[in-house]
């Protein structure tokens, strides 16, 4: 089946809610509606999606059948990097905006890690007690996405002279 | 068809209608030499050079692409150029998302 591009994506997860005709998935995923044909033209081409009278629907079977493919940590590198581009070319480096990039580079010290260790794990307890699913008036398009990470330079220095 | 005169068909399509003068200037060529190659005879290495970066350049965007590709290509490393590779291929599928559902 391959890898998914963020697009399709974007169209299971508003299928996972439930069977959408074209018009609703455009307005859930603020896609224009002929973009939205062409994907779940080509989804329905690989029986991702069913049509269903006026409705596609996920291919329940199809999904289960994929979802470890699709999860592949090389797959999900490059949902990582789709996002990762998203958020580069469109957002200003500023804080508070509804979209941002934020890098810093510091030295952490043995206790400075401890204690940014114990802050994580924190925000991740605190994130995840937050809902995954849209409520009944909400979006896709309205989810946001929270990433974090760090890295050191040897590494970035690595990944990039090592090739 | 020989690549030579795929270049010659894709120039005068992409540059229409310029004298044998006109593409001897163009391409620093000599005009009888520009009339023999628009005639069937078989070009050397540098005049095919030459008129494929005039369609290069012609291209724009693409065609600075190509050009650094065809230069740096061997030096560029084997991780990189499949990391590029998926990276065009996907844009290509998004691309092709896009045109079917406009059709």
């Amino acid at each position: 089946m391959g890898n998914l591009i963020f697009l399709e994506r974007a169209i299971l997860e508003s299928l996972s809610s439930g069977a959408k005709s074209t018009k609703e998935i455009s307005q859930d995923l603020n896609f224009s509606l002929p973009m939205v044909k062409g994907i779940l033209f080509n989804m329905a081409k690989k029986n991702m999606v069913k049509f269903m009278g006026e409705k596609y629907a996920l291919n329940r079977e199809i999904v289960t059948h994929c979802i470890d493919e699709w999860n592949h940590p090389d797959s999900l590198s490059w949902e990582a990097r789709e996002i990762l581009d998203g958020i580069v070319e469109n957002s200003p480096m500023n804080f508070p905006s509804n979209s941002f990039l934020k890098l810093r580079k510091m030295y952490f010290s043995d206790r400075d890690l401890t204690i940014f260790k114990s802050q994580l794990t924190n925000l991740e307890k605190f994130l995840e007690s937050l809902p995954a699913k849209p409520g009944m008036c909400e979006k896709t398009c309205d989810k946001t996405i929270f990433f974090w990470g760090m890295t050191n330079y040897n590494t970035v220095l690595r990944s990039i002279l090592i090739r | 068809m020989l690549s030579s005169q795929r270049i010659i068909n894709d120039f005068k399509y992409e540059f229409g209608n310029l004298t044998y003068r006109e593409i001897a200037a163009l391409t620093g060529i000599q005009m009888t030499r520009v009339f023999r190659i628009f005639n069937y005879q078989e070009m050397k290495v540098s005049e095919y050079e030459r008129f494929k970066n005039l369609l290069l350049q012609k291209k724009s965007g693409t065609a600075r692409l190509l050009e650094l590709f065809n230069q740096y290509a061997l030096f560029l490393s084997p991780c990189f150029v499949r990391k590029l590779e998926k990276q065009i291929e996907r844009e290509i599928k998004i691309v092709n998302l896009i045109q079917e559902g406009e059709k």
